[in-house]
Formats: C-alpha cells, sequence, structure tokens
C-alpha cells in the first residue's frame, strides 16, 4: 500500500491561496473550516521587511495526537496511511482539536450550515456539498482521498499554480515527493513532537 | 523549538500563535465539579463523612454529566467515549467515573443500610476511592496529549489537579462538617485545619512552578504565561487565582479563628480560586506556530 505525503516547496509558494480555494469548492467546507490555507509572515524590519509564505494542512501524522486523543475511534488511520474522521461514532468532545499540535482540526458547528457563506441561507453550491457534513462532529482534511482513488492528485495539489504543493508515495524511492525531499532535505514540521508527519518542507 | 516571538492570531491568514478555543467554560465547569466532587468524596471516605460523600457523588456523577452533555456535540453518542480505553485518557476517565458513580452509591448506601460487610464492604470503598483518585488527576492527563500548547503538556497538571481536589475536599469537609462530624471530633477537625493549610501552601509552590516551566517551555508558553500574569488574563488570573484562592486562602487558614464563618469564607476563597484557574487554564492556552520562516 502506498503511504501518501506532501512537500511545500516555500521558494515557490506566493501566497496565492488558490489552494485554499479549491479545496473548500472540492469539499464545500463551511464558514471557518480551512482544511488549507497559506498563511503569511512578515519578515524584518523596515526597510529590510519582507513577505514569506507558509502552507498548512494535516499533516496525516503517523503517530497522531488526535488519534490518541480520541475517546470513540472515530478518528483513525487507514491502510494508505490517512488520517480520516467517522463521523458516525464522532461524539463532538474536540479532543482531537485541542490535541492536534498543527491546529488543523476542525468542529462543524449548527450555524455556518443554517446561514450560509453570506448570511442569507445556503446557496446552491452549498446545498450540494452540505450533505456530507454531520453538524456537531469533528472534521478534518482527507488528502482527497476520494481523488487518490481515482489516481488524482489532491485539489490544493492539482491547482496550486506554482507546483510549490507536491503530493506522492513516500515509501516509493522514485516519486517525485521522496526525490525531492531527499534533493531539497526536506523537513517535517515539529518534528521534535514525535508525531511523524507526513507533511515536509522544504525552503 | 522556534526562537522568535509571533503575534496573536486567531482565524487570520498569519503566522502567529493561535489560541485554544475548541475547549471552553462548559468544560472547565465540568472537572471542576468533577475535581472538587471526587476530592470531597474521597476525604469524606477516610471519615465515613456520609453527607460530604452524598454531595461529592453528586458532584461528579450528576453535575460534572449535565456540564460536559452541554460541551458534546452529540451527547446521545457519549456512551461511544468509552471505546479509547487503550489510549485516550477521556476514556480512561469515563471508566473510573462510571465505577465510581456505582461503586461510590453502594458504598454509601452499605454505610447507612449495612447491606453487607467484612471483605466486600472493603473491596466496594477500596474500588470507590481508586476511582475517585483517577477522577481527581485525568484532566492532567487528557490536556497533555498537545505538545504545541506548551502551558498544558506538562506533567505537573495531573499534580496540580490532585491537589486542588484534596483542598477543595477538605475545606468542604471543614464546611459541611463543622456542625456534625467536627463538633464531636475536635481532634479530626485540628488534622483537618493542618493538611488544608499544607495543601494551600503546596499550591502555591506547584502553581509557581507551573508557571515557571510553561515560561520556559516554549515561545508559547512564555505568551501563554504572559498573558496570565501581564495581559488579557492577568485581571482575572492574579486578584482571583493567586490572592484570593492561594494567598487569602492561606492567610485565613492559618491566621483565622476556627468559627464557622471562617471556615466558609476559606471554601468560598478557595473554590473561586480553583473555579477561575480551571477556567483560565482553558483561556491561556496558545498553540505554537506550525512553522517559521524565522528558522532562517
Amino acid at each position: 500500500m502506498p503511504r501518501w505525503g506532501m512537500l511545500f516547496d516555500l521558494k515557490r509558494c506566493i501566497g496565492c491561496n488558490a489552494c485554499a480555494i479549491a479545496c473548500k469548492q472540492e469539499n464545500t467546507t463551511p464558514t471557518g473550516v480551512h482544511f488549507t490555507k497559506t498563511v503569511s509572515e512578515e519578515i524584518g524590519t523596515y526597510p529590510n521587511v519582507t513577505r514569506a509564505y507558509v502552507p498548512l494542512i494535516c499533516n496525516h501524522c503517523e503517530d497522531a495526537p488526535c488519534e490518541r486523543a480520541c475517546p470513540t475511534g472515530a478518528t483513525y488511520t487507514n491502510e494508505d496511511g490517512l488520517v480520516l474522521v467517522d463521523e458516525n461514532k464522532c461524539i463532538g468532545c474536540k479532543a482531537c482539536a485541542t490535541a492536534c499540535p498543527y491546529k488543523n482540526r476542525f468542529v462543524l458547528t449548527k450555524q455556518p450550515f443554517k446561514v450560509g457563506y453570506y448570511g442569507n441561507g445556503q446557496t446552491p453550491f452549498e446545498k450540494q456539498g452540505y450533505g456530507r457534513w454531520v453538524a456537531g462532529t469533528a472534521t478534518k482534511c482527507t488528502f482527497c482521498h476520494e481523488r487518490i482513488a481515482e489516481g488524482k492528485d489532491p485539489a490544493c495539489v492539482a491547482t496550486c499554480p506554482t507546483e510549490a504543493r507536491v503530493f506522492g508515495d513516500l515509501d516509493d524511492p522514485n516519486s517525485k515527493l521522496r526525490r525531492l525531499i531527499q534533493a531539497r532535505k526536506g523537513y517535517q514540521p515539529h518534528a521534535e513532537f514525535n508525531t511523524r508527519p507526513k507533511v515536509f518542507y522544504a525552503d | 523549538m522556534q526562537s522568535k516571538t509571533f503575534p496573536i492570531v486567531n482565524d487570520e491568514f498569519v503566522l502567529g500563535f493561535r489560541h485554544q478555543g475548541e475547549w471552553g467554560w462548559k468544560i472547565a465547569i465540568a472537572f471542576f465539579f468533577g475535581e472538587l466532587g471526587s476530592g470531597l468524596f474521597f476525604v469524606s471516605g477516610f471519615y465515613d463523612f456520609t453527607m460530604g460523600m452524598i454531595i461529592g457523588w453528586f458532584l461528579v456523577s450528576v453535575a460534572k454529566p449535565l456540564a460536559l452533555f452541554m460541551h458534546l456535540g452529540h451527547p446521545e453518542r457519549a456512551w461511544r467515549a468509552i471505546m479509547g480505553l487503550g489510549h485516550s485518557w477521556i476514556s480512561r476517565g469515563l471508566l473510573a467515573s462510571v465505577l465510581f458513580t456505582g461503586f461510590g452509591a453502594a458504598h454509601i448506601l452499605n454505610l447507612h443500610y449495612g447491606i453487607v460487610s467484612g471483605g466486600l464492604a472493603t473491596l466496594i470503598f477500596v474500588v470507590a476511592m481508586v476511582a475517585c483518585l483517577v477522577v481527581m488527576v485525568y484532566l492532567g492527563f487528557v490536556l497533555s496529549y498537545s505538545p504545541s500548547i506548551s502551558l498544558w503538556g506538562t506533567g505537573i497538571l495531573p499534580i496540580i489537579s490532585l491537589t486542588y481536589a484534596l483542598l477543595g475536599g477538605v475545606t468542604l469537609v471543614l464546611m459541611f462538617g463543622y456542625h456534625t462530624l467536627l463538633a464531636d471530633q475536635p481532634q479530626v477537625l485540628a488534622t483537618l485545619k493542618s493538611i488544608e493549610l499544607g495543601l494551600v501552601l503546596f499550591c502555591g509552590v506547584i502553581m509557581l512552578s507551573f508557571l515557571h516551566g510553561a515560561a520556559y517551555a516554549s515561545e508559547a508558553g512564555k505568551a501563554s504565561v504572559a498573558l496570565l500574569l501581564k495581559h488579557d488574563f492577568a485581571k482575572w488570573f492574579v486578584p482571583f487565582v493567586l490572592v484570593v484562592g492561594i494567598a487569602v486562602t492561606a492567610l485565613l487558614a492559618h491566621f483565622g479563628p476556627t468559627t464557622f464563618a471562617v471556615v466558609l469564607a476559606v471554601a468560598v476563597a478557595e473554590l473561586i480560586g480553583d473555579l477561575a484557574l480551571k477556567v483560565l487554564l482553558f483561556k491561556a492556552g496558545l498553540y505554537l506556530p506550525a512553522i517559521g520562516h524565522s528558522r532562517f
């Protein structure tokens, strides 16, 4: 079985957040839920100042604190190494959301489903997509596992205009992902936490 | 470990420390009731003080679940929380709470009606007390899952939970038992007063250790401690947790006369400090940013 992972090339990311939009379009996530996004950081002080961008996504950790914290087993790791949520088992205790060191877990509240994106009811887009969510449960990025099953890249990877996101099998030594991690000395976010993330960053 | 101080941000698309917002006052109240009730039962158990045990049992078995149900997104599925005993401290705490509810009630009934005696009665008592002990400490373990929130990721938290639970138990036994249990047994009153003072002083020391450890654990921990001592939450933490909850409680416990009014004042001051600490512990939790370019 593959062990899916991702690499963010920080030299290529331009902070356009097309990834965040593509994710929203693919998953119809309600207001306030961003499975992926790119945050900015100002570095330096005037006149020597610059702005850098950091993409964020669930790291699908091999030793996921969210999975350990979950009291019901609703958070689980599938055979492809993806950390997923069974919303039928989730009780909405939010333990996973507090446990995730990267703050990449979300809890779906009822309000966004009632009022929609613009506060005046659901748009047709929201109506077609909200069926997949259960209010009061936790949710997270799935690496677009339905797309992966069809042989496609996750939506955020497919849409990235600068190819700053590289997706692939971490166990395949010939995959572009694995070669880039080795060549660019890819590193994991907060490796010191021993969560063994499957997302890498390259400077 | 990041070496740079970041701004505290919320949902902005900006790199920075982020507030923990998923657990708030409902969980704080639930654990306040749980620890206080288990502490009260535990201390009462040593003196066969039935009123204290009944109130403690009620706090753990009725008040705490009600607060937790208010927090859950799907309370009707709450029973599922027992499924993760192998990895989740929430599950272990729930199991302990269930055991406590059953064996604690059995012990109270047995004390009153004398249904069983000998080894079986002792077994019921021991299981109730061990379960009680787990209920007292498990919040600290629950909070230790996220290594990113330095304020929570410390081994001191279970000890803080235990200390506050026992302190709450002692002050409430002194209060509820002042005209009953303690009126007949002045030596118990003197013992409990000494334990109370010792626990308050230990609370002060361990609170300093907790804040010191968090401040030097990471930049997020330092920012959390600054929130508690200097910025947003200082107006609550300093007067309620440190002054009322520890200093005033210690001074009253040591210098105050042993009258019911003083015993009541000590209990109220201690409970204010305990509740304020629980709420602020959740409010002041900050996550480290996933990565920062400051590593360059």
